[in-house]
Formats: structure tokens, C-alpha cells, sequence
């Protein structure tokens, strides 16, 4: 950027509230639709502010697709949606070179898009897709850009995956390997909704259709609000306490609790990090600060780490799950501080 | 950066700075003297339990020097950056001014509205309502304090060793009533010169044998006889003798060996240094080996020491009347104590103390 172009403190300052109120109309226009699942719309509003995928994880009925379904629609963003099973091809999601008439009357060959470009993929159940499939997600998620045939295609900016996958019924599936999770900014769960809002949702869906989500923001707004999270500063205390949490996940760390040590096979990468701070950025940004505390770190580790941590055998005869092992990490950073 | 925030936020954390210092370095002070007062207690304890124990001096150096040691640290200025951090904790900051301080040296757009922000909040802070330093050891203070008082009050003079002697029937220890608490030892120089502040006990150690009725007194003065170590000494021993109803019999030659080996150049004497007749210094003035000192220290015998030469034959009546009392056994002696305020460890030893001297008497 030239020095002209660096923006004043004051120009900083109201972008940084355009920020928070397109983020509260958002999230005010979703939950209008998915009641009951604040925290999973926050949570998926801040990955997508950092610019990461999200992986919702429940059981089927909880309204998983309708919460991406209407964060697209309220996006305003072009989105599809892949519904994977076991016999869906890489080819499939990627698109693949066809035979295509030209105007002049011959036949040439031209790659014909997949669902995969889009601004927002919803990707269903995604657990049912073959790792082979699964696999071909991995460079549009990572690199966001799909190869074939030898050529390179670019997706389209912003890119984002929103991921379901259904906890229980395990038959006929292949569960995401390792190097996938770790592409997912946020894991997120999907609980059942408490009793008040279950009448809400009865009431939602037995009356007269509500009318669907109206665009909130548009393409280049949401780019430059991705940027403007970015901008948020990190002091150097904060940084290395989002290395040391994800130290702590690691059973061979001198940080890690004694849980960690017991039930963790492998820690959190340095992506877990990444999400960490990213995500603390966001929180930061909409609680009016301009830098990122502890507390934001602790808010998002969870769902930046649950996935990342992968827990030994005796963890599930011990019925910890992900989400203790965590807690764990962050209590034992927390008192060393 | 410059400017009115980054000044502003700059003298702000250098105010708290100063402020911390302070608090930390009384703090540091109030723990070193909690310490020091342990380790004095600790030094008391010892005397008590080791009357032979004469290195105060140096002991106490130490613990001066360690306490100077520990005390230098807090001297250190508080860094900002810790300052920072502190009233972000403790003021529930979300860690704004340790990022405004690290954005200090930065420039930008973000990095000012980040320092304008914490500058903004600092203003609005009230330091006068920052958490005081915690003392981290006033558990450690007040048992430092106790043990120092308890030893002090146990001390010979003080009310409880004076209980201690009403209840073994014996009269008071020679300057009980000084007041003393802590005698300086001897210098090194004078305990090379004579035997006598070595053969017996401490005068704490002489306290706490009175205040059970087991002082040796010392001899009457003669002339020769080791008495004119005493008063080299100093006047301290320069007391007349005390009879103890409890002194026990001393076999005769057995006394303190060493004194007549430190004293040098004259023959033991049998009297009232208790050196018998069967030791015989040598050409040089060093005595043959015989029954060494701990009971002839504990029972308080004046050495033979140096030049002096004490005249044979002659004891006082009241010695030899308190030489024929047997050693109080363990058992006699803790009863002696009764239910006296003494402390349960303290009892343990001086039981113990007995029952050693006892079966070292009896193996003579």
C-alpha cells in the first residue's frame, strides 16, 4: 500500500464499526430463521469474517442445512450445495472436461465448472463422500483454487466451505482424515435446542413460511471486512499464549495437564494456532477493542481446537471427549500466566 | 511514537512503575524479616539443644548476608511491560495496554488507535485502587516472629526458665535477671588462649541446667586455681557459686582433657578443675587422654586451664556435697519440667539430654 493510500485512525476506527453493525445485522437476519443456535451463528459468522471453513457437526434435524442455506442468502453470496454419498466422484464436485459444440458447428473439449465455484459451498454430510472425494477438497479448501486436467483453476474470492456431518450414524462412512480436519477454521456442534426454543421452532415451521433470508451484505463488503480483521494488532504476550494452548494439547509438552497427557495422541497444529488468533481477532473487533485479549483466545479455542486434537483410545473408554481435553489446555495456560 | 496519547500512557506506566516498586520492595522487606527472624529462632533453638554450639557470630553473618542477597532484587526498577501486564489482569484490561505499549514503537493507523484507546482508558483508571501487593508470607512473618518470641521468652532470665527453676527447687541461674537473651561468644582468640569457655556450658546452656537444678557452682576462688580464667573472661562468671540440688557426683580424674591440651604450658590440676591426680601433662603441657568433657562440660566444671595451676586437695563443701547427688535420669528430669509451658520438642531433648548424660556418667 502506498504511504498515501495508509488509512487515518479515524477512517480505521469507522470501518472497524461498519464491521460490528454489518455483523449484528447478519447475525440478527439469521437467527430470525435458525433459532436457537446463537452461538453456532456467531461462531460461523466469525470464521467466515477470518476468512476460514467451518465443519457443523449434529444429529440430523437440527437444522444444520438450514443454517447454511440462510447464512448464503443473507451473505448475498452465489452458493451451492454438494450432497455427498458414497459414490460421488472427485469429478463431480471439481467439474471435468466435456465435449461441447462450438458456435461455428464443431466439437471442442472445455472444462465444465463443479459445484465447487461458488462463493459458498454447503457440503452435506460430507463424512459419506469417499476419501478419494474428500480429498479432492483438500486444494480448493487449502489453496482455494481446483486442478484438472493439468490446469488450474482459481475460485472465486470470498470462498468458503460449510460442512455437515452427522455424529451417529457411522455406517457407510469414512471418517475426514487428519490433514482434512485440519483445513476446517471451526468445528462446530450443532446441540439439541433447549425446550423455549423448540416451541419457537414450532412455531416457526408449522404456521405460514416465514420469508426467506435477504442479502445483508454484499461480495466486496465482506471482503473488505475480512480485511479489516486483519488489521486488528496482537501483542506479543497474546501470541505466545496461543502458542503455549496449543503446546499444551500435545502430550509431550512440559505445559500439558495431566488429562492431555493421558488421553491426547496428537496435538493441535499451527494451524489450530492460526484459527486461534484469527478467530480472536474477530471477537476482539466486535467487542469494540482493537486488540485481542486472553479471554477472545479462550472464547474460540474450542471450536479451533476440538478438531484438531486427536484423542487416544483410553480417551473414549474414559469418556473424554475433544472439548474437555481443551478446557484442560486452557486452564493449565491460564495458571501458569 | 509520539504524540499526547503515547506521552500520556508513557507517564501513566512509569507512575504505577514507581508505585509497584515500592510496594514490592516492602513487601521483599517484610518476608526478609519474617525469614530472619526464623533463622535467629532457629540459631536460639540451636544453642539450646547445642550448648557447645558457639559459631553465632558467624551464623548470624549469614543470615545478615542472605537477607541483604534477597533484599537487592527488588531494588530492580518494574519493567513497563510488567506493568502492563499487571493492570491488564488486575483491571480486567484485555491486555490493551500491553498491546498499546508494544504498538509504541510501531507506526500506522491501527497501532495509533490502539494507544489512543489505552491512553483513554488509563485516564479513567484509579490506581489508588489497584490490588496492593499481596504480602506473600505473612504466615511465614508471624510464625518467624513466634518462634523467635517463644525461644526469647524461654531464654535463661526470661519467666519461663525462672518457672523451670522454682520447680526443680534450685535457686536462679547466676544473672537470670540480666535480661541478657543472646551472649556473644567468646572471641576466638581468648577460647584459644584458655580452655575455660570450652569446658563449660554456654551461659544458655548454664541457664537451662539451672533452671533444672543441675549448674555445677563454680569452685571458690584460690589462688591458682582455674578461676583466674573466669575472670580473664570478662565478669560474667564472676558470680559467687550456686549449690545445685541436683549436681551429680563426678568421678574423680574425669574433667575436661582438651582445656589442659589447649591450655598449654602447665600440669592439670586435680582440684577444682576436676582433673584428676592420674593425669599428668606431659612435657609439652598436653594431658594423656582420659574421660573427655561432655559430662565434665555439662556438670559446668571450671577447667584446669592455661598457666593456672590450682592447688590440689581443696574442693568447697558445697561442691562436694552437690558431687555426691546422683544424674537425674530422663524420666526424673521431664517430670521436673511438670507441666511447665515448654514446647514439646524442647522437652524431647532436654529428656534426652539426661538420659545421655546418665548412661555416659554411669559408663565411666
Amino acid at each position: 500500500m502506498h504511504p498515501s493510500d495508509d488509512p487515518t485512525a479515524e477512517q480505521l476506527e469507522a470501518r472497524c464499526e461498519r464491521f460490528r453493525q454489518v455483523f449484528k445485522r447478519l447475525a440478527a437476519e439469521i437467527e430470525g430463521r435458525v433459532v436457537g443456535h446463537f452461538d453456532v451463528v456467531e461462531a460461523a459468522l466469525i470464521a467466515l469474517c477470518a476468512g476460514g471453513h467451518v465443519l457443523l457437526e449434529g444429529v440430523p434435524g437440527l437444522g444444520k442445512t438450514l443454517l447454511v442455506r440462510t447464512m448464503a442468502r443473507a451473505l448475498g453470496l452465489p452458493h451451492s450445495r454438494i450432497q455427498c454419498t458414497p459414490d460421488l466422484l472427485p469429478a463431480d464436485i471439481t467439474g471435468t472436461i466435456t465435449l461441447v459444440e462450438t458456435a461455428a458447428g464443431g466439437r471442442d473439449v472445455a472444462f465444465r465448472r463443479g459445484p465447487v465455484f461458488a462463493n459458498l459451498v454447503h457440503v452435506d454430510e460430507i463424512n459419506r463422500a469417499t476419501p478419494k472425494t474428500q480429498a479432492a477438497l483438500l486444494e480448493a479448501m487449502q489453496e482455494r483454487a481446483v486442478t484438472v486436467a493439468g490446469v488450474t483453476h482459481a475460485l472465486p474470492a470470498p470462498f468458503f466451505v460449510l460442512a455437515t456431518q452427522n455424529p451417529i450414524e457411522m455406517e457407510g462412512t469414512f471418517p475426514l482424515p487428519e490433514a482434512e480436519l485440519d483445513r476446517f477454521f471451526f468445528k462446530l456442534r450443532v446441540a439439541f435446542p433447549a425446550i423455549h426454543d423448540l416451541v419457537e421452532i414450532l412455531k416457526l415451521t408449522t404456521g405460514a413460511p416465514a420469508p426467506p433470508a435477504g442479502p445483508v451484505v454484499t461480495a466486496e463488503e465482506l471482503t473488505d471486512l475480512v480485511g479489516v480483521c486483519r488489521e486488528i494488532v496482537v501483542a506479543e504476550a497474546v501470541y505466545r499464549r496461543a502458542a503455549r494452548l496449543v503446546r499444551a494439547t500435545h502430550p509431550d509438552s512440559p505445559d500439558a495437564p495431566e488429562v492431555v497427557q493421558r488421553s491426547v495422541r496428537f496435538g493441535a497444529s499451527p494451524r489450530g494456532a492460526q484459527a486461534l488468533v484469527l478467530g480472536g481477532k474477530v471477537k476482539a473487533l466486535l467487542a469494540g477493542r482493537f486488540n485481542v485479549g486472553y479471554a477472545d483466545l479462550e472464547a474460540v479455542a474450542p471450536a479451533a481446537l476440538r478438531h484438531r486434537v486427536i484423542l487416544a483410545l483410553e480417551a473414549e473408554s474414559d469418556g473424554i471427549d475433544a472439548d474437555t481435553v481443551v478446557q484442560a489446555a486452557i486452564e493449565a495456560t491460564r495458571e501458569r500466566e | 511514537m509520539t504524540g499526547a496519547p503515547a506521552d500520556d500512557l508513557r507517564k501513566f506506566l512509569a507512575g504505577v512503575a514507581w508505585r509497584l516498586w515500592w510496594g514490592r520492595l516492602v513487601q521483599r522487606a517484610l518476608v526478609i524479616v519474617a525469614c530472619a527472624a526464623g533463622a535467629t529462632g532457629a540459631l536460639l533453638l540451636a544453642r539450646r539443644i547445642f550448648p557447645a554450639f558457639e559459631d553465632v557470630r558467624l551464623a548470624a553473618a549469614l543470615v545478615a548476608a542472605a537477607s541483604v542477597a534477597a533484599l537487592l532484587p527488588a531494588l530492580r526498577p518494574v519493567a513497563l511491560a510488567r506493568v502492563a501486564a499487571i493492570l491488564d489482569r488486575a483491571c480486567g484490561l484485555d491486555e490493551r495496554l500491553s498491546t498499546a505499549l508494544g504498538c509504541l514503537s510501531r507506526d500506522g493507523a491501527m497501532a495509533r488507535l490502539v494507544v489512543r484507546d489505552a491512553a483513554l482508558l488509563a485516564r479513567s483508571l484509579d490506581v489508588g485502587r489497584l490490588p496492593r501487593p499481596s504480602l506473600a508470607g505473612p504466615g511465614w512473618l508471624a510464625a518467624g516472629l513466634l518462634l523467635c518470641v517463644a525461644l526469647l521468652w524461654l531464654e535463661p532470665g526470661a519467666p519461663a526458665s525462672r518457672a523451670l527453676t522454682a520447680v526443680a527447687g534450685a535457686p536462679r541461674a547466676p544473672g537470670a535477671d540480666s535480661g541478657r537473651t543472646i551472649a556473644p561468644a567468646p572471641p576466638r582468640a581468648e577460647r584459644a588462649a584458655g580452655p575455660a569457655p570450652a569446658s563449660g556450658p554456654t551461659r544458655e546452656g548454664r541457664g537451662l541446667l539451672s533452671a533444672l537444678g543441675l549448674e555445677t557452682p563454680p569452685a571458690p576462688v584460690t589462688p591458682g586455681s582455674a578461676l583466674p580464667t573466669a575472670a580473664r573472661r570478662g565478669n560474667a562468671d564472676d558470680r559467687p557459686p550456686v549449690a545445685s540440688p541436683l549436681l551429680p557426683a563426678r568421678a574423680p580424674g574425669a574433667g575436661a582433657v582438651g582445656e589442659a591440651s589447649a591450655a598449654g604450658d602447665a600440669p592439670a590440676s586435680p582440684s577444682t578443675g576436676g582433673a584428676g591426680p592420674s593425669r599428668a601433662a606431659d612435657g609439652d603441657g598436653s594431658a594423656p587422654g582420659t574421660a573427655p568433657g561432655r559430662a565434665g562440660v555439662a556438670m559446668g566444671v571450671a577447667a584446669a586451664a592455661g598457666s593456672a595451676a590450682a592447688e590440689p586437695g581443696r574442693r568447697a563443701p558445697a561442691d562436694e556435697e552437690a558431687r555426691a547427688r546422683p544424674i537425674p535420669s530422663g524420666a526424673e528430669a521431664g517430670a521436673a519440667l511438670g507441666g511447665e509451658p515448654v514446647p514439646a520438642a524442647l522437652r524431647h531433648y532436654i529428656v534426652r539430654y539426661f538420659e545421655i548424660l546418665r548412661a555416659t556418667h554411669a559408663g565411666r
